[in-house]
């Protein structure tokens, strides 16, 4: 049988002359860092449409957003200028069919879109579809549609997997000799690899490690064996390593990450990293022993665990009461180099803009504010990801110290969040080229 | 400071299980990391944006981090498939801030000089030297090329391999869009890869042929990318073509029936695209044959002086004209003399003027294998006498020669060709930045001409 006897043709005599209505989507293959611009053409003037953004996840659940927008006199539709009129989310949003993803209906509850495999893309598949639908999709065909890859890693960039000195975690390498700053890159509670984040730094031209400090499947990465020095031969590592610059290695943490920079930056050691970027974290957890003990510290203090009205768990006001014990909190005005401190108002994880405010006023006590910079975000939650990352506000969760499996809040507005991780990460890529790639300090120490 | 470095690298050497840098390696990378710090530098940042680009895609290249005045050398290099080396290279200097912006900034030598944004890419040349220049082709076309971009210091123009980069960066460029279809195609006789863009369609389409190489999918990966459904076509010097059958008029309408019965395709939006001999064959279907009605038809460095339905094969007449082809002062092949010979004689000429559809014709006028400026204005000509002369539409481009490819394909003025029996060279023509601004302006004419008229 051959391929075009079986097709039939099914379009009218009407159809036939009219021009398809055509969609084009630029970057087709972007960073996921890059904003997109999508434009529909050859519609009918004035001509009611809805875009619809579909994604399938490494883990085999369906993402989907919509927009609900008007073609203009020539029948044009530039979303990064037009105004959408519902849908997953409105206004003039050029990246809003990538922010607004959320799982499509009937899907398992409380996901959350991660990338595993960072040497494939995501794969979106943009559709334009007649008149305003509402959200359901099944039996609606498309008028065009175009896809388009979103990578967390450019060509060139390598990966090594290192497992040694106890150290365990992935490299990520951008191509060349180097030596390029290095930074150790640090996630927080959920444990186990995350290595996205770390590619897309590597990406932009940046050394980095992602480690791995919590882990179930791994023994001897058990958070009974691990305390700071851990942490501190990672760093060492990328410093003495041959494709890193040892005068230009920051750490980038986000939640539990951050507690464990500030600790390594308030002790003024030879490891003396060059920059921070502190994301949803706190000072307010001192590492003195091993990471377990932390967490044990973390469930015997008594502050306030709270529920939402879904059973999902608010972990706020947990370490709360120790901003105002000094010997609870690690000594920030101990810090010595530059650090960006970002922080969601609506995070409902952790006491993020409370921990801002109380670091501001002990590193003004201590004369090196001028070393801070502090963003705080309005409408924004815990998980500031890199864009445009999914607003996620609550979500599946199984703490890499006790196994527990709950939902957990992050917070956060879809909206607002997403401008702030928009907003933070440009900030952020600044921040480091500033003190990674064109400061001279580093130089004249030597 | 020396001492230091030599500690790390020693303390790395013992302990370091992972990487692949080898020690020899290490002590070339110690000097030159000891005369660039001595040297007060930090390494330099080259980057290329967008990293993954469509072949027909402009890319942006900046340097950062330099000294400034800086003399530096940029080199390109594609290993294509595995097999041969590509490489262009050209000369800069740093701006007062330490920067180079190939967008902006003029090269001073190399490959290329002036200000030549993609000069990286249509400049690349054969490394290994010695063998005979051959075309740039892409076997699997749903993998990227991949183009490496190296920073050296100072202007260096060869033992690129025996030096250290300063920096490097990665580009990935690709025929076919992310969701473009590609099917092959055998059918009713007929050989080709037929490109779908992504979607329900229905896709205004196009037949895309080539001369006498076989069959060349590229441009037809493009055009899908760039929302056309495309056949890409052979009819000849093609294994799975049964003999004789590429060589007939039946064949190719033959291969507009497959293309019009496609149910992604808008049957009364085809039109036709070919190069060389490709396009003569198109002129005469369009001009001759009822049944195939183009809405438009692109013809790039026609031959049409050359054939006439019912007058044999191509390749019998290539072989007549052999004898015939005078070699130039490198020992290569200058087929346009005969071709042009061989078309004075009037009663073989195409005649152009049954054609009903707008037409665009693309001529370099350095073409040194068909003489395609005469072919053009003699087509322009028979169209002007039946009253047709406004459906033609003509870009003709001095120093722009045979082979015009999509923008930023390496230029090449002579190639190896297979003819049968033999491997010649053959004189392509084309003058380098010339024939290079004219890929990159003659595609945006089709691309606009293909949108208009499809």
């Amino acid at each position: 049988m051959s391929f075009f006897g079986e097709c039939k043709r099914i379009y009218s005599e009407e159809m036939k002359t009219r021009i398809s209505p055509k969609i084009t989507a630029q970057p087709t293959r972007g960073l996921v860092d890059e904003k997109i611009y999508i434009r529909v053409s050859n519609l009918i003037p004035n001509e009611k449409i809805t875009l619809r953004c579909l994604l399938l996840s490494e883990d085999n659940d369906f993402w989907h957003a919509y927009g609900l927008y008007i073609s203009d006199d020539k029948g044009v539709v530039n979303v990064a200028e037009d105004v959408c009129l519902g849908g997953s989310y409105t206004g003039t949003e050029p990246n809003g069919l990538i922010w607004s993803l959320k799982p499509v209906p009937g899907s398992r509850p409380a996901l959350r879109l991660r990338k595993h495999n960072v040497f494939t893309p995501f794969l979106l598949n943009i559709s334009v579809h007649k008149g305003h639908i509402n959200g359901d999709f099944k039996d609606a065909s498309s008028l065009a549609l175009t896809v388009i890859e979103r990578w967390y890693i450019s060509p060139g960039v390598s990966r090594v997997e290192i497992s040694e000195n106890y150290i365990h975690g992935t490299l990520f390498l951008p191509p060349g000799p180097g030596p390029f700053p290095g930074i150790l890159d640090l996630w927080g509670g959920g444990g186990g690899l995350v290595e996205y984040r770390a590619a897309l730094l590597a990406s932009h031209g940046y050394a980095s490690l992602a480690l791995e400090y919590m882990s179930t499947q791994n023994t001897s990465i058990n958070v009974n064996n691990i305390g700071i020095e851990y942490f501190e031969a990672a760093i060492h590592f990328l410093k003495s390593h041959p494709r890193v610059s040892s005068e230009q290695v920051g750490i980038f943490g986000l939640s539990f990450g951050t507690s464990v920079a500030l600790n390594i930056a308030a002790k003024g050691n030879r490891i003396s990293p060059r920059c921070l970027v502190c994301i949803s974290g706190s000072h307010a957890v001192k590492i003195n022993g091993t990471i377990g003990d932390v967490f044990t510290n973390l469930k015997e203090e008594g502050g306030k665990i709270m529920v939402d009205e879904n059973n999902h768990f608010i972990w706020k006001e947990l370490i709360l009461p120790r901003l105002a014990d000094p010997s609870k909190k690690v000594k920030v005005g101990n810090i010595k180099c530059p650090l960006l401190l970002i922080a969601g108002n609506d995070d409902q994880n952790w006491p993020t803009v409370d921990s801002a405010r109380d670091m501001e006023n002990m590193m003004k006590a201590a004369g090196n504010e001028h070393l801070l910079t502090t963003l705080i975000y309005p409408k924004t939650g815990h998980l500031i990801e890199p864009p445009y990352s999914p607003h996620t506000r609550f979500s599946n969760f199984i703490s890499a110290f006790n196994q527990e499996k709950v939902v957990v809040l992050w917070g956060g507005q879809p909206k607002e969040h997403s401008f702030a991780q928009e907003d933070s990460w440009e900030k952020i890529l600044h921040f480091l080229y500033h003190h990674l790639y064109s400061s001279s300090i580093g130089l004249s120490k030597l | 400071m020396a001492g230091r470095m030599a500690y790390n690298a020693a303390y790395w050497l013992k302990t370091v299980k992972t990487g692949t840098l080898l020690a020899q390696n290490m002590a070339l990378h110690e000097r030159t990391m000891a005369d660039m710090l001595s040297q007060r530098r930090h390494t330099p940042r080259v980057w290329a944006r967008p990293t993954r680009a469509l072949m027909d895609e402009p890319f942006q290249l900046e340097v950062a981090c330099l000294p400034p005045h800086c003399p530096v050398t940029l080199r390109s290099t594609l290993c294509n498939e595995g097999n041969d080396l590509w490489e262009a290279f050209s000369h800069y200097v740093s701006d007062e801030r330490g920067r180079v912006n190939v967008s902006k900034d003029e090269s001073l030598g190399g490959s290329y000089v002036g200000c030549e944004p993609m000069g990286l890419l249509w400049s690349l040349r054969l490394a290994v030297g010695g063998r005979q220049p051959v075309r740039l082709r892409k076997k699997n076309i749903q993998t990227p090329f991949v183009v490496d971009i190296s920073l050296f210091d100072g202007h260096i123009t060869d033992n690129f391999n025996t030096q250290t980069a300063l920096a490097v960066t990665t580009m990935e460029r690709w025929y076919m869009a992310p969701g473009v279809r590609c099917i092959e195609v055998r059918e009713n006789g007929v050989v080709g890869t037929l490109f779908i863009p992504p979607g329900p369609g229905p896709f205004p389409a196009l037949l895309d042929v080539w001369g006498l190489g076989g069959l060349m999918e590229h441009r037809a990966a493009l055009l899908a990318s760039r929302g056309y459904a495309c056949l890409a076509l052979a009819y000849i010097n093609h294994p799975e073509l049964q003999l004789g059958s590429g060589m007939g008029i039946s064949y190719f309408q033959e291969s507009w029936n497959l293309l019009q019965s496609v149910p992604q395709v808008s049957a009364d939006r085809l039109g036709l695209l070919g190069s060389c001999f490709g396009a003569a064959i198109f002129i005469l279907m369009a001009s001759e044959l009822p049944d195939i009605s183009p809405r438009c038809l692109v013809a790039i460095n026609s031959p049409s002086g050359l054939l006439n339905p019912g007058e044999g094969n191509y390749l019998e007449k290539l072989q007549r004209l052999l004898p015939e082809t005078k070699l130039d002062a490198n020992g290569h092949f200058m087929i346009k003399d005969a071709i042009l010979a061989f078309g004075i004689d009037l009663e073989r000429s195409l005649q152009a003027g049954g054609i009903q559809c707008p037409v665009l014709l693309i001529v370099g006028e350095d073409d040194q294998c068909v003489p395609s400026l005469e072919s053009a204005q003699k087509l322009e000509a028979q169209m002007r006498a039946v009253g047709k002369g406004h459906l033609v539409t003509k870009f003709s481009y001095p120093e722009a020669g045979h082979l015009i490819e999509p923008p930023y394909h390496p230029v090449m003025r002579s190639s190896a060709f297979n003819l049968p029996g033999q491997t010649v060279t053959m004189l392509w023509g084309g003058v380098g930045k010339s024939h290079a601004a004219a890929q990159e302006d003659s595609w945006r004419r089709i691309l606009e001409f293909l949108d208009k008229h499809l």
